[in-house]
């Protein structure tokens, strides 16, 4: 028998890109072989999106996920993120919509083996290369945590459902907090924070995402005006962040 | 309100017309008191006869009642077109039919930008949101203001509504309208009349 996890009492990311999300999936590794559940990512090539499956090992991460969505759902496979606190949390359909859970911490780094349009072999990887600079595009996966950088460029904000203060914490309906960077660390560091986004997006704010490796990027109209390009904004600072949720203890880590 | 009269915006095909109240005693009153606190700003008219002022000097989500309204409420547009929108029957002339009751999914014929921004579950309930500023930002919670209703849950399907819900707005006569083009007031599509005598009485409402 599992016993449901708690809610996660971070940030729950609804209403996401379905290229932002991690999901557990069953098939073959990229060598055609080897069908078994592994955690994948939509990527979007030049050809159109497929999922990537991992190679990183992963067992432990998608057995955990299995066994939460099965006893939730009746079935393996979903959806789960992980932000850049390193958070494995999963959505779990309820009366009231989506609910997250805190599954556990994941310090791996996923690496995905993928043929590129000129059929050769390359690795493609969340953890942005060195040699990135703010403004380059992003061309790795996306899945991350949406943030809104505030109108005015000096503040970053995300909503998310309000929870009680009580153990386990559970979902107060119908309220939802809007939790701004300013008002937890100071107007100063919350600008500071805000910079980088700020300088690749106007002052107009807007979405950016946020991923395990505290990477940000974002959505910005294509340089030649046909579509949407993503564009590293560079990583955030973690002493000019948001601080870590309290999560449970636990056994298993990447 | 600005300019000493009470308006709505209507966006339209890339541009705006501002809609005013049609002048009446009433209307004079409402604009001079609230011009004479306020200054002008932004104004709600509730279909319980509330008029709801956001305060101008409080950036916590303070709202106050600064009085109620009754009777006809009549908007007129630029070109003089006239929409009486606390009459419960609004006519419309789609093209190429002739002049019939307006229906769920017609195109709503004046602004919508006035309206009480409000969300529609599943089950056709309706509920506003509030917030008020706390330690972390906001809080926004949202309070009912009309039960589930099966006919206004389909009146938002045929309006090309989400099966999950999704926002509409709550006009000052007590019709409902989906917004379909900005969050701000553009165009929007009907979809159905909530009777005030389903709304909450002003002092429920006050007490959020």
């Amino acid at each position: 028998m599992v016993i449901e996890p708690p809610l996660y009492r971070g940030y729950w990311p609804s209403v996401v890109n379905r290229l932002a999300k991690y999901s557990i999936r069953y098939m073959t590794a990229e060598n055609g072989k080897d069908p078994n559940w592994r955690v994948t990512v939509l990527y979007e090539e030049e050809r159109g999106l497929r999922f990537l499956a991992v190679e990183t090992e992963s067992d432990d991460l998608v057995s955990r996920i299995n066994n939460v969505k099965m006893q939730a759902d009746g079935k393996s496979g979903g959806v789960f993120y992980i932000n850049e606190y390193k958070h494995v949390i999963v959505p779990i359909r309820s009366h009231s919509g989506n609910q997250y859970h805190y599954i556990c911490r994941w310090d791996k780094k996923f690496k995905f083996p993928y043929r590129n349009p000129n059929n050769e072999p390359v690795t493609l990887s969340t953890c942005p290369k060195t040699e990135m600079k703010p403004n380059d595009r992003w061309d790795g996966p996306r899945p991350g945590i949406p943030y809104t950088l505030a109108s005015g460029g000096a503040d970053i904000y995300y909503k998310t459902p309000a929870l009680t203060e009580t153990e386990p914490p559970m979902l107060r309906e119908r309220m939802t907090m809007q939790v701004q960077l300013s008002r937890l660390i100071g107007s100063a560091a919350a600008a500071r924070a805000a910079a980088p986004v700020l300088a690749v997006r106007n002052a107009q704010g807007g979405r950016f995402y946020v991923n395990e490796h505290g990477a940000m990027f974002t959505p910005v109209v294509a340089g030649d005006g046909n579509g949407i390009d993503y564009k590293f904004c560079g990583v955030i600072d973690r002493k000019d962040w948001f601080p870590e949720p309290v999560v449970p203890a636990e056994a298993l880590s990447g | 309100m600005r300019r000493g009269t009470a308006e709505a915006l209507l966006h339209r095909g890339g541009y705006s017309e501002t809609w005013v109240i049609e002048n009446s005693p009433g209307a004079r009153a409402l604009v001079e008191s609230v011009y004479i606190a306020y200054g002008g700003g932004r104004l709600l008219l509730l279909p319980n006869g509330a008029v709801i002022k956001p305060s101008p000097w409080s950036n916590e989500g303070e709202c106050r009642l600064v009085g109620s309204w009754s009777g006809r409420f009549t908007l007129v547009s630029p070109s003089g077109l006239r929409l009486c929108t606390s009459d419960p029957k609004i006519m419309v002339k789609p093209v190429g039919t002739p002049r019939r009751l307006i229906r769920s999914g017609d195109d709503w014929p004046g602004p919508s930008s006035q309206g009480l921004r409000c969300r529609i579950d599943p089950s056709g309930a309706l509920f506003a949101r509030t917030w008020h500023a706390s330690r972390w930002g906001r809080t926004e919670v949202d309070f009912p203001i009309a039960p589930g209703d099966v006919m206004r849950a389909l009146s938002y399907r045929l309006a090309g509504g989400h099966t999950s819900g999704g926002s509409v707005r709550l006009l000052e006569g007590g019709h409902l309208v989906m917004p379909t083009h900005d969050a701000d007031g553009g165009l929007a599509r009907y979809v159905g009349y909530v009777s005030p005598s389903q709304l909450p009485s002003i002092s429920v409402w006050s007490n959020h």
